[in-house]
């Protein structure tokens, strides 16, 4: 059932799905289990975007904010080696909440980047988080390519690693774990022959990709690198992907998640007027659930935190009235995004 | 979070489903302490990878699992023979074969799989395309499938050929599939490149492959692949980087390019004689950025009447262009280039261009409101001969803008590029410091920087608005700008330059922009 002919935003089912997510994570997310600072960054971002951020009482804001906190990982107390700092994403390995517990005690740069935005969304001030250790362990992050891994124990990289990277950076005001000559390189040398951008050079493109692409490019400075014609094939491929909402790649079917990644490119590029607003509301508002709250990828599937967050972000990105504005590069509120702007000054002030 | 259909459950149901997920929660949870503490005993051993290996199983994303596998292996594999350790790679395999039934787009399953291969002493790389035929075969568009083809064919250096064959093959089979269009245009550049440079393959496979688009074109006109496809291969041209005009007077000397250049390409091709003598000064962006079109020349030389003014632009550090500057009134210079906004394509391409866009209009007779045979054929248009097919071109834009409502606001975009491009080819010698454009419902505000040398500027009576403020900065010269009667709501991205009037009437711009403009600009007139 759905409000298809009114589309009105169902603003009070989705704060309690959110609020709901935020005390336990159902077994459908099991695999999710991992990366709950994910689910608990689209939860808080997503009451903050409703403009309900008050339905968080102060002491499951403080809880969340320790919670948090508990996942930094410290330098090593023994060598003082920061390679390995950053937050968790989970206590799932080290289920004893002892800080000293330190047999694969990682930082994982998503869980790094959404814990930040958590934080800064509960308008902490950031005074625990150890920002030199964090860089430190950015920088160890990044491959001879320009590219960056996720963590420091092994895993794949590619350029959802290198937004991360860029937004930690950009967020804690320090570039000097981040060589933004050789991460723009990477970028540079991603872009595919249709113009859109993927993972890793040579790659197929993908709105994801290209969003985190864009972003970083944003962040760190560098849009002017592209040439006119780079920008003019970007833009055409990402505005082809609107059907009704849009898709993430040719002849796939739309998700609600991409008027966020399409959407937010398009936004950094200037040109997402040029898109019609009118059907990406349309098919956004056809995924939207007011009985349980909560968007979907797809009409009549299930609900979940990711897109109901990216579908909340893309309607914002339109002027949806009853949102917050967002900042689209590091993907929370202009209010969070200000509190952090006088953080900064702070800092500088600090010195 | 992949697409899970919503299902009714009864009450007896649900409090089944409960039950099981209660145990299934306490074997975890005991499986996981296991783990935990077998690792901080440094236990490396068989029952490690059985509890991770059933761990796994039922959730393939834990990284942290499989990095303890890792371990195992390596350190087993100092201790084990030969045998027993291809029987553990193996079963590795099987595990890795295990999840991605369950989740084939799992990074950490990929990944792993990976590991194993490079790290066993002897990988079977035949079945490893094997599997990713299959894979392939059950979603064609898993790009995880497609890097890891990519990885495979690249270690075992399986023949590029085949693999060139294979997307044949896949794409016979469906047009639609564009992962295989894109990997075939890696493959093509490495298997027929094009030695005389200019276009991406040979000839003879060119025309080819465009044979190939055009059959998936007829067979599918709203196909997106075969589109994309077709404006790479025939796309790819080298554009010359030249200067579009220089412009020097008593406040400013300027030098705009045909596209962005960095600092250094300026600093080291670019020359300004006064009177024979070299001008040193400093260069900068107009927006203070390392790329730009517009530079300026901050210098200390006097520019008064009778100055002899050159620029010399070492054309991608090569071919030398000379550009000499004339009066247009007292101390005020102006240097225009030859404007060429023309791809200059061989014969052989023109051939083929004129070709496809005979296929184009046939395939227009058939579906007259099909958005890509139309885009393309404006494309091919454009191309081969813009300034005679300029009205076609217009007629065609305009029923886009009806029929594919999705990209209105792109087309008018479009429309209003190749008007001005058509202006500006027109007009531009015969211009003098005044800007002002016979092309009406300008969107947008392309090749401003031709228009850097002009004093005054009309742009009044369009459908301007405030997204095109920014660049207004590449009018450096401009000391009247009229704006009035277009859509700007808000001055807020108003640049900063030296402005003495503005025109803002018949816009909807709030009092307080205007006071706020009024006073960072303390000697403008601005009329409303």
């Amino acid at each position: 059932m759905n409000n298809e002919e009114y589309n009105i935003l169902a603003q009070r089912q989705h704060s309690k799905y959110f609020m709901r997510f935020l005390n336990v994570l159902p077994s459908s997310l099991s695999s999710h289990d991992t990366t709950r600072v994910t689910i608990a960054y689209f939860s808080v971002s997503g009451l903050d975007v409703l403009g309900s951020l008050s339905s968080i009482s102060i002491e499951l804001r403080n809880r969340i904010i320790d919670w948090i906190y508990r996942l930094q990982v410290q330098p090593d107390k023994e060598t003082g080696d920061m390679s390995a700092c950053g937050f968790q994403g989970s206590s799932t390995v080290n289920i004893d909440f002892n800080a000293d517990n330190k047999l694969y005690r990682c930082g994982h740069l998503a869980m790094t980047y959404t814990g930040l935005c958590i934080l800064l969304t509960l308008g902490d001030d950031l005074s625990r988080v150890n920002r030199k250790a964090i860089i430190e362990g950015v920088k160890a992050l990044q491959t001879e390519e320009g590219n960056f891994s996720a963590t420091l124990s092994g895993c794949e990289s590619d350029m959802r690693f290198v937004y991360c990277a860029a937004c930690i950076s950009y967020m804690l005001n320090d570039w000097s774990g981040f060589n933004i000559k050789r991460a723009t390189d990477y970028i540079m040398k991603s872009i595919a022959y249709d113009y859109g951008i993927a993972q890793f050079p040579e790659l197929e493109s993908h709105g994801g990709t290209t969003f985190c692409a864009l972003a970083t490019l944003s962040l760190t400075n560098q849009l002017d690198q592209l040439t006119e014609e780079q920008i003019e094939g970007l833009k055409r491929w990402l505005l082809l992907r609107q059907i009704d909402g849009f898709q993430g790649r040719p002849n796939k079917p739309v998700d609600t998640c991409y008027s966020f990644w399409v959407g937010a490119s398009l936004k950094i590029l200037n040109s997402l007027q040029l898109s019609n607003y009118a059907s990406n509301r349309s098919y956004v508002y056809e995924t939207q659930d007011i009985v349980v709250g909560g968007f979907s990828k797809w009409p009549d599937t299930c609900t979940d935190p990711m897109h109901t967050y990216l579908g909340l972000a893309g309607l914002s990105l339109i002027g949806e009235s009853g949102l917050l504005e967002i900042v689209p590069t590091l993907n929370i509120t202009k209010r969070a995004h200000d509190h952090l702007k006088s953080l900064h000054e702070q800092w500088a002030n600090e010195s | 979070m992949h697409g899970r259909i919503k299902v009714r459950t009864s009450e007896e149901e649900k409090a089944k489903k409960e039950k099981e997920r209660q145990e299934k929660l306490k074997i975890f949870k005991h499986a996981m302490a296991k783990i935990q503490n077998k690792r901080k005993l440094g236990e490396l051993d068989k029952e490690q990878l059985d509890v991770t290996g059933q761990v796994l199983s039922s959730n393939p994303d834990i990284y942290t699992l499989w990095n303890i596998r890792r371990e195992i292996l390596i350190e087993f594999r100092k201790q084990l023979p030969e045998e027993e350790i291809t029987k553990l790679y193996d079963a590795e395999l099987s595990l890795t074969e295990y999840c991605l039934k369950i989740n084939p787009k799992s990074y950490c399953a990929w990944h792993q799989r990976e590991w194993v291969l490079t790290t066993r002493s002897d990988p079977d790389w035949k079945k490893e395309v094997a599997l990713c035929n299959t894979y392939l075969k059950l979603d064609e568009r898993n790009f995880h499938t497609w890097d890891y083809r990519r990885f495979v064919v690249s270690q075992c250096k399986y023949s590029l050929q085949e693999e060139f064959d294979y997307t044949t093959e896949k794409l016979l089979d469906n047009f639609s599939n564009y992962s295989a269009w894109h990997y075939r245009s890696k493959m093509l550049l490495d298997l027929y490149p094009d030695k005389e440079g200019g276009r991406p393959i040979q000839d003879s496979y060119y025309k080819h492959e465009l044979k190939m688009v055009l059959s998936a074109a007829f067979t599918d006109p709203d196909d997106t692949s075969a589109w994309f496809y077709q404006r790479w291969l025939l796309g790819a041209v080298k554009t010359v980087t030249k200067i579009v005009v220089s412009t020097v007077t008593p406040s400013k000397t300027t030098v705009a390019f045909n596209h962005t250049v960095p600092l250094k390409y300026v600093k080291e091709n670019v020359q300004i004689f006064f009177n024979n003598v070299n001008v040193v000064g400093e260069w900068f962006s107009c927006v203070q950025k390392q790329n730009d079109d517009v530079w300026i020349l901050k210098h200390d030389q006097c520019v008064n009447d009778d100055l002899n003014i050159k620029v010399e632009h070492c054309i991608n550090g090569a071919e030398k262009e000379t550009l000499v500057l004339s009066t247009y009134k007292p101390s005020y210079y102006v240097g225009k280039n030859i404007i060429c906004f023309q791809n200059k394509y061989s014969t052989t391409v023109l051939a083929e261009l004129n070709e496809q866009l005979d296929a184009c209009r046939q395939l227009l007779e058939m579906e007259p409101d099909n958005k890509w045979t139309l885009l393309t054929t404006a494309f091919f248009l454009y191309c081969v001969d813009a300034k005679t097919y300029n009205k076609e071109i217009d007629k065609i834009l305009q029923s886009l803008i009806g029929i594919d409502k999705q990209r209105a606001g792109y087309y008018c975009d479009l429309k209003s590029k190749w008007s001005i491009e058509k202006e500006i080819h027109d007009n531009y010698d015969k211009m003098d410091l005044e800007m002002k454009v016979a092309v009406k419902n300008l969107t947008c505000l392309p090749r401003l920087q031709y228009y850097s040398f002009c004093e005054n500027v009309d742009l009044s009576h369009q459908n301007l608005n405030e997204n095109v403020l920014p660049s207004l900065i590449k009018l450096q010269h401009c000391k009247k700008l009229n704006l009035s009667y277009n859509k700007i709501t808000t001055l807020r991205k108003f640049p900063l330059f030296q402005l003495e009037e503005l025109d803002l009437k018949g816009n909807d711009i709030d009092n307080s922009d205007i006071e706020e403009l009024k006073n960072k600009y303390k000697n403008i007139k601005i009329i409303l």
